[in-house]
């Protein structure tokens, strides 16, 4: 590949980056909400909303999100009844559909995370929290939440990590995102291990850009005595200077 | 009596000889790969035999080279890597000439040649247009529909780029929903699966637009489509191109392109290769 080659290849997937990053930012906070309603239907006291909670779950865990977009978007626009409803003004455009669906795959991820992280949250400091008569929102929002998103946050940065990886699939319904621009720049250029390996070490910047604020939010949130040990280990060398300076 | 029984056995003996063609006895079997899923192109038969238009016509080369075919059907993706490691003599299925494929293999003359069209919900106010400045007009500002990687798409980025919003697709298939679902204006493909989709029952809301684009008006959409060989197997090709000469002042190409396409779709005998 020649330098002009490159530098068009460089620009046209620079272009593009927008458009991933965008489709996981619209994700994102949809499937977040999604998954919080169904974290709480799934804890409901009505059956009902359990069993609707539980099946959204267990089917768009248990499906590829491939096949979910498809669905959504080559599937839905067969009924003429629904291209004449109001809903087609989103269901139109591919990039809503796009979202639609990862949406709805990132929220049945995410609300089997926020499952693991509450059911970290130890019995004892809510029914401490209650036996000093917190109200039940102050109960969560002082205790349980805390302690939850704490558990859950390493699990939830692998999900925010996979999602952006799964943006790939939007370009198999012309929504023109990294991979998308990649498949069509190989076959004007047939270079198809530069084109892809670009495009691989781009996701893999944003990706080590994304896990390693994660982890600096995961110190930060932890506990000091649950803090990584690199800090305490400088103390501990300070403390043995100090005697031999003395 | 005895005599005769064995003098007419002979006979049959020495007909049967003569009747084989010799060059078919002496040279190998060509190996011929195509694809069996493009219609009308090349496809497969319920009962699994290869038919369609290059198929039909390579059948007709053979006969007229005298030499023995074999054909084998194998996915597009791969064919062209397997008639690099020998595993084939030609490729037929619709292939089109391009000078990127010309640098690194040697293609017959052409023998066929469909123009690309636009096609369009019969509502759109895109019909009826006589020339291709008429129909940009008409294009400006729409959303338009093309598989990626084919000529169709080489032609938007050529004349439209800019200034209509362009989707890709992967396949045909994915093309004909979007268009009948009406999430695009109009959508750009070779003239073939516009016919099987207008003929199709989900596709009678479509129509193929006018004008038809060729390579007459735009050189870079190629000459056609060719049969696709390996650069050393220079003695078949000058054998198969002649044959191709052949059948197109016999007329037969146009006869089985009429069969296959309902219009002819085949170029003229190429003058360098078949003479005046």
């Amino acid at each position: 590949m020649d330098f002009e080659t490159t530098l068009h290849v460089a620009s046209e997937l620079a272009g593009a980056i927008w458009v991933t990053l965008a489709l996981a930012a619209a994700t994102l906070p949809l499937g977040f909400v999604l998954a919080g309603i169904a974290t709480w239907a799934r804890a409901s006291r009505h059956g009902f909303l359990r069993a609707i909670a539980s099946a959204y779950v267990l089917a768009f865990r248990s499906t590829p999100l491939l096949v979910q977009i498809f669905v959504l978007y080559y599937g839905l626009s067969q009924f003429t009844w629904l291209r004449q409803s109001p809903a087609w003004i989103l269901l139109r455009e591919p990039f809503a559909c796009a979202v639609i669906a990862m949406s709805l795959c990132s929220g049945a991820y995410t609300a089997e995370v926020m499952r693991g992280g509450l059911a970290a949250v130890p019995k004892g400091a809510i029914e401490a929290a209650r036996a000093l008569g917190l109200s039940p929102l102050k109960v969560f929002l002082l205790v349980t939440a805390p302690i939850a998103v704490r558990r859950a946050l390493p699990a939830y940065s692998n999900e925010i990590v996979v999602t952006l990886k799964a943006t790939s699939l939007a370009s198999t319904i012309t929504v023109m995102e990294l991979t998308g621009v990649a498949k069509d720049l190989m076959s004007e250029t047939f270079a198809v291990i530069q084109v892809f390996c670009m495009v691989a070490a781009i996701y893999l910047i944003i990706n080590s850009a994304l896990i390693f604020g994660l982890r600096l939010l995961e110190i930060y949130l932890a506990p000091p005595h649950e803090r990584p040990l690199r800090r305490q280990r400088g103390r501990n060398r300070k403390a043995e200077a100090r005697p031999a300076d003395a | 009596m005895n005599g005769k029984w064995t003098e007419r056995l002979a006979a049959v003996a020495l007909a049967a000889v003569f009747a084989t063609p010799v060059s078919a006895e002496d040279l190998p079997e060509v190996r011929i790969g195509t694809d069996g899923g493009y219609l009308p192109w090349t496809s497969m038969t319920p009962a699994g035999e290869l038919t369609g238009f290059d198929i039909e016509l390579a059948k007709l080369v053979c006969e007229r080279m005298q030499r023995n075919c074999r054909f084998t059907a194998q996915p597009w993706e791969g064919q062209i890597p397997a008639l690099e490691q020998g595993k084939y003599d030609i490729l037929v299925g619709g292939i089109s000439i391009t000078p990127e494929r010309q640098k690194r293999l040697a293609f017959t003359q052409s023998y066929g040649n469909l123009p690309i069209n636009f096609a369009a919900a019969k509502s759109s106010d895109l019909n009826g247009k006589s020339s291709w400045s008429e129909l940009k007009k008409a294009l400006i500002g729409k959303t338009i529909g093309v598989q990626s990687g084919t000529q169709s798409q080489k032609f938007i980025d050529n004349e439209l780029k800019g200034d209509v919003d362009v989707r890709l697709y992967d396949n045909q298939d994915s093309l004909n929903l979007d268009l009948l679902a009406g999430r695009i204006d109009a959508a750009l493909a070779g003239r073939s699966p516009w016919i099987a989709l207008t003929g199709s029952s989900q596709g009678e809301t479509v129509e193929i637009l006018s004008p038809n684009l060729d390579f007459e008006q735009f050189d870079y959409l190629g000459v056609g489509v060719g049969g696709l060989m390996r650069k050393e197997t220079e003695e078949l090709r000058k054998a198969w191109d002649v044959a191709l000469c052949q059948l197109k002042k016999d007329g037969e190409v146009t006869r089985i392109s009429q069969q296959w396409f309902g219009f002819d779709i085949s170029t003229k005998a190429d003058p360098k290769i078949c003479g005046e």
